[in-house]
């Protein structure tokens, strides 16, 4: 699994969208919300790279690239947000 | 507080009826044997047909519903850019380009969801087993009634938050911070999805329901849903709407185009689609009626690129019917 902190600077981001935009098979269209200290996981049923896309109102969009040897295999990412300027 | 995706399962495994209806409660389940159930707009304020061209008709919107179908053993020999590749550069080495946004991306914000058939369709708030949160779509069939993607009511793998999801909190027509019809909460024997699902995490069953405790969809209408042949589809225009989870929260978003290929219980499609619209309808638009042919559950995958869902089929269709009852 993929398990992940949505932050700006120190600052936790909930409610961020995080999606597997690819992954090494099918995955769900199922939008991730991260929760009210930014924590996220993600299911990996399979071994290879993923690709997260992370969304949230009024932060720039960003991407993790996460690679698991294998599907039980567990990773620690984080994603941080710049503020969009206004 | 965590939130988890549920994987997705392609397993081969099968029992003698995944169609068969599972619910967090045992239940009695009707039969039919009909293959088109009949829509309705509801109330006053619904979008006409003014074209005829299978696609909605939206102002702003141009989309490529014309572009023929496209099979899909060329899409597996193409390599389409990437309207995300656009935004943040080349996908890193090795790393598959292809994505569920399909370029270019006319994807159009429905400004009015107050209008049938916006209102159909509906943002699901997804409380996964675990406590955590996710987002769907979902689409009314019936006064009580809405159809979604079966992961987002039973939740595959064994990590957190996998198994019967806690509640789905369904709104209609949501847009941005309005829920012009307000919000129905779903859960326990509400949520309904079949052993090819639950049991079997096969995508070919990918389906749920949420059997609502009032009759919201008076309100908002619904879309009707049917089993057409490989040609009929073929020559159909899919029209997907949802709640991608790359637009502004709570944001409705539309597209259309031909269908690429249909299997015998999957469609593929070029539909631009983004995580959040798992659960949408894939509608045809006839004579100003609009029937769903399949539920939207998956973007590309190696091997496969372009965007799925699962196709209405006798089987699914009966399930539904009696979803809908």
């Amino acid at each position: 699994m993929i398990r992940g902190i949505v932050r700006c600077g120190n600052t936790p981001v909930p409610f961020a969208r995080i999606v597997v935009v690819t992954g090494p098979g099918p995955m769900p269209e199922i939008a991730i919300l991260s929760g009210p200290d930014g924590s996220f996981t993600v299911g990996t049923p399979y071994p290879g790279r993923y690709l997260l896309a992370v969304h949230a109102d009024e932060y720039r969009p960003a991407r993790l690239e996460v690679t698991l040897p294998e599907a039980s295999s567990t990773a620690e990412v984080v994603a941080a947000l710049e503020t969009l300027p206004t | 507080m965590t939130a988890t995706l549920p994987a997705a399962h392609n397993g081969a495994v099968t029992t003698s009826d995944p169609s068969a209806e599972t619910s967090p409660v045992s239940l009695t389940i009707p039969e039919s044997d009909l293959v088109q159930s009949p829509p309705s707009a509801g109330p006053a304020g619904a979008l006409a047909d003014l074209a005829g061209s299978g696609a909605e008709q939206l102002a702003g919107y141009s989309g490529t519903p014309d572009a023929p179908g496209t099979d899909l053993q060329e899409l597996l020999r193409m390599n389409p850019p990437d309207a995300a590749e656009a935004t943040w550069g080349p996908a890193p080495a090795g790393q598959p380009a292809l994505e569920s946004v399909i370029f270019p991306d006319d994807r159009v914000q429905i400004g009015d969801t107050t209008v049938y058939p916006w209102r159909v369709h509906s943002y699901l708030l997804i409380e996964l087993s675990n406590g955590s949160f996710a987002s769907g779509t979902g689409f009314f069939i019936g006064p009580h009634t809405v159809i979604t993607a079966g992961h987002c009511v039973f939740a595959q793998g064994s990590g957190p938050g996998s198994g019967w999801v806690r509640s789905v909190t369904v709104m209609p027509g949501r847009n941005g911070s309005s829920l012009p019809f307000g919000s129905v909460r779903a859960s326990g024997s509400s949520l309904r999805s079949v052993q090819g699902w639950t049991q079997n995490g096969d995508s070919n069953w990918d389906i749920g329901a949420l059997i609502l405790p009032t009759n919201l969809g008076d309100r908002t209408g619904w879309l009707g849903f049917g089993v057409y042949d490989d040609n009929t589809l073929l020559s159909s225009i899919a029209n997907i709407t949802g709640y991608p989870g790359d637009k502004p929260t709570g944001t409705q978003w539309y597209h259309s185009r031909r269908l690429s290929s249909v299997a015998a219980q999957r469609i593929f499609y070029e539909v631009d689609t983004f995580g959040g619209q798992s659960g949408s309808a894939v509608y045809r638009l006839v004579n100003g009626q609009r029937h769903a042919f399949g539920i939207h559950t998956n973007g590309v995958s190696p091997g496969v690129p372009v965007n799925s869902g699962v196709r209405i089929t006798g089987p699914v269709f009966d399930r539904l019917k009696a979803w809908k009852a």
